[in-house]
């Protein structure tokens, strides 16, 4: 949302090319909701609509909303947006609340920043709004709290800690009392970005549910993952669903999903480093029967437990040279 | 004569549904948790005062979530006449014996927190000597007329007994929103949160307390003290005839920049009642009325390093100034205006001092503003390992000097020009560009 297109090719970044493929394969499974298609896709498309093209091409979503607060850049992103896409140009905090919330949408925010309170405030209106069978993942930038460098810059002996101006913005309520400093960088980072989106939608529900009126409405969680293609990210995604849907939800199966096998809930993508021949010697033998292991030949076994783990969801890459 | 004058009285008898509603209404349900930790400290404080019990040996243990609301503590429990004539009675009877120094005095903290949790509590007390329990199903003791609650069967466990005595309150069948937000992970934050603020003189004292199983340890409250540069402080007391004393002690000071952390902090009885306060009621944007002029500012982000500290104790909590919830002042009281203008006074100071520091940074930039530069190098001591000072202390400004007298300056120029000069000069700031760029045309034309 915040412009990171004129740093980086979307196209270029191939552990999201792999998250937005795992996206694409839990959209699929929405099915025991509603037909898939009747989905509204939510995004921030940025100039490249990676996402869109995507869900568009593989499922036939049709009806899709970028948001996009950089108006700056509209000429230019008018000019590039696919398949009718619709793009409002204002902050995502003013465009949520006013969607059609009868509908069951898809919504990927994909903050290019570290948690905010102004990104925990789109969680709220999400979980607070959010019809049975809608999905939401947040991503956000993990490498380390903006409260690091702060309190780096103010050198003065005695000044607050990362961590005071942390709970300081955040408030005790969202930051459990044993939190450490190290929490505020990387991975851990990403596992406590991921606890405070949660207890968000948690506490929204908790107030939603409170009026008692109806089915309660809750959340399920799908999956974590985290990837670094430059900056360290982490995506938390999960459902909202009501209580006389559980069957509904079940029928997803999310657990069977081919990116949640042999791990734990929280995926690291790592994009193994192969060259095209050596793709092609592991492509020939997946998907592996069970019990069966890869021949590597010259493939370091890292890159190829990597491979194993995640080809279904990489890229294709191919080098033109002239 | 009309048919109503023919009965006996006017019925003014509240309902109990009125009751329960009303009661819990003005509560938060945080507060509500807190309260009956409360009655658990006020326990302990009570063991530790009749023997040698120290508060380092008591637990209390809370545990909530979507079903189930359970406070248990060792701390000594209640016999039966105090169950059957006091502790449920709402509101304290005359006569009853007071815990010395308590804080929980109203006679209203159990039985709101009670009705507000659920539809269904049981309590269970042993002390060295006795037991009892009561269960109430609340819908149906708000059918009958009778206020009482009727005995249940106490059954002992290795949590209480005569051997190990203390008090377990049970809630269940929550009503809905309760429930939801027991179960949540914010909710079990917050009520850590402010136990760890509110209760932190008891924690730190050595009384365990448990939240979900995970302990809560106590926060504490700096200020900056050093070579000409300390917190000021005062006590008052108050005595009347035939009371108790209330001692007031007041601290202000100056700590760490911290919004969160500024304002005022009132204590009774070890329980703090308000934390960062910065409303009127304790001094910030006051008017003075005659004039309608502000004689206090109001609160602002320059007063970020701004602390104070109230404290009211008195073994008759009956005389300290706190609401029935704990969680605000009761300002009609003439002990609270007359530490009020002290207050106030002892605030002016402080003030102005931050101001003062505004100004030098304001002067100087925050890298360069000597006052800053002096305050940043000032130690930071704990407020309860301070010690005793009369008024209090900080450099004037003009004292504090370093390097030549300098002025800010500021200018705007296209964006895209100072990413050209922050490239070519290998910086990474708007700012550096500015600073570099003086320099260097200063040494160019000459300068020394």
């Amino acid at each position: 949302m915040t412009g990171s297109f004129k740093k980086i090719d979307y196209s270029l970044r191939p552990a999201k090319h792999a998250e937005r493929r795992m996206m694409c394969d839990i959209f699929r499974r929405l099915k025991p909701f509603g037909p898939v298609e009747d989905y509204v896709y939510v995004g921030f498309g940025s100039v490249w609509f990676a996402d869109f093209s995507l869900f568009h091409r593989a499922l036939g979503i049709r009806d899709m909303l970028s948001i996009e607060q950089k108006e700056s850049a509209k000429d230019r992103i008018e000019e590039n947006k696919p398949f009718r896409i619709q793009v409002d140009y204002r902050k995502s905090k003013d465009v949520l609340p006013g969607l059609d919330w009868a509908k069951k949408q898809f919504f990927w925010l994909d903050y290019d920043d570290p948690l905010s309170p102004d990104i925990l405030l789109d969680i709220q209106t999400v979980s607070r709004r959010a019809s049975s069978g809608t999905v939401l993942a947040a991503s956000v930038q993990c490498s380390q709290a903006v409260q690091v460098a702060e309190a780096k810059q103010d050198e003065a002996p005695g000044s607050p800690s990362a961590l005071a101006r942390f709970v300081d913005l955040f408030g005790r309520d969202r930051v459990k009392a044993d939190t450490d400093e190290i929490a505020l960088y990387g991975w851990p980072f990403g596992a406590l970005s991921r606890t405070i989106i949660l207890s968000e939608i948690e506490a929204a529900l908790a107030a939603r549910n409170s009026a008692g009126t109806g089915a309660s409405m809750l959340f399920h969680k799908i999956c974590e993952i985290e990837y670094a293609d430059d900056a360290r990210m982490t995506t938390i995604v999960g459902i909202f669903y009501s209580a006389d849907d559980s069957a509904r939800l079940d029928a997803c199966n999310f657990k069977s999903l081919d990116f949640l096998q042999g791990t734990s809930e929280t995926i690291r993508i790592t994009v193994p480093k192969l060259t095209a021949r050596e793709f092609k010697r592991l492509e020939s033998q997946v998907p592996l029967r069970p019990g069966e292991e890869l021949s590597l030949g010259t493939v370091p076994v890292s890159e190829g437990r990597h491979f194993a783990a995640l080809y279904r969801y990489l890229p294709n890459f191919a080098v033109l040279e002239g | 004569m009309s048919e109503a004058q023919n009965e006996p009285q006017i019925n003014v008898q509240p309902t109990k549904a009125f009751f329960v509603d009303m009661l819990t209404r003005d509560i938060a349900l945080e507060q509500a948790v807190l309260d009956l930790v409360d009655n658990s400290i006020d326990a302990a404080k009570a063991m530790k005062a009749n023997g040698s019990h120290s508060l380092g040996d008591r637990r209390i243990t809370i545990e909530f979530g979507k079903d189930r609301f359970r406070i248990l503590d060792n701390c000594g429990g209640f016999d039966r006449k105090t169950a059957a004539s006091y502790a449920f009675r709402f509101g304290r009877p005359p006569g009853m014996p007071r815990t010395p120094h308590s804080i929980g005095q109203f006679g209203v903290g159990m039985k709101r927190a009670l009705f507000k949790f659920g539809n269904r509590f049981s309590v269970r007390s042993a002390t060295e000597s006795e037991t009892w329990a009561v269960e109430i199903n609340v819908p149906d003791w708000e059918q009958k007329d009778e206020w009482s609650f009727p005995w249940g069967d106490f059954k002992e466990d290795e949590n209480i007994s005569t051997a190990t005595p203390g008090t377990e309150i049970i809630a269940e069948a929550l009503r809905p929103e309760v429930s939801a937000r027991f179960s949540t992970q914010n909710f079990e934050n917050a009520v850590v949160g402010l136990l760890q603020s509110k209760h932190r003189q008891f924690i730190s004292e050595g009384v365990q307390i448990s939240v979900n199983g995970k302990f809560v340890s106590a926060s504490s409250l700096y200020m900056l003290v050093g070579d000409s540069f300390r917190p000021g402080s005062d006590q008052i007391i108050f005595q009347e005839q035939g009371k108790a004393d209330v001692r007031v002690s007041i601290i202000v000071g100056v700590g760490q920049s911290s919004p969160r952390e500024a304002g005022w902090y009132v204590v009774c009885n070890g329980r703090v009642i308000l934390e960062a306060d910065r409303r009127p009621v304790t001094g910030w944007g006051l008017i003075e009325e005659q004039s309608n002029k502000l004689t206090m500012p109001s609160y602002h982000n320059q007063f970020a390093r701004f602390r104070g500290i109230v404290s009211f104790d008195s073994d008759d909590s009956a005389l300290i100034p706190w609401t029935t919830t704990k969680t605000d002042i009761d300002q009609d009281s003439h002990i609270w205006q007359k530490t009020f203008g002290r207050m106030i006074e002892m605030m002016r100071p402080v003030i102005d001092f931050l101001n003062e520091l505004n100004s030098d940074i304001e002067e100087n930039t925050r890298e360069e503003s000597p006052l800053l530069d002096f305050v940043s190098k000032t130690n930071v001591v704990k407020t309860e390992n301070l010690s005793p000072s009369a008024s209090f202390t900080a450099p004037a400004r003009a004292s504090v000097v370093k390097g030549p007298k300098t002025v800010k300056i500021q200018y705007s120029k296209p964006v895209e020009h100072v990413n050209f000069l922050m490239e070519e000069l290998s910086l990474t700031s708007a700012k550096a560009v500015g600073t570099k760029t003086f320099e260097l045309i200063f040494d160019r034309m000459g300068g020394k």
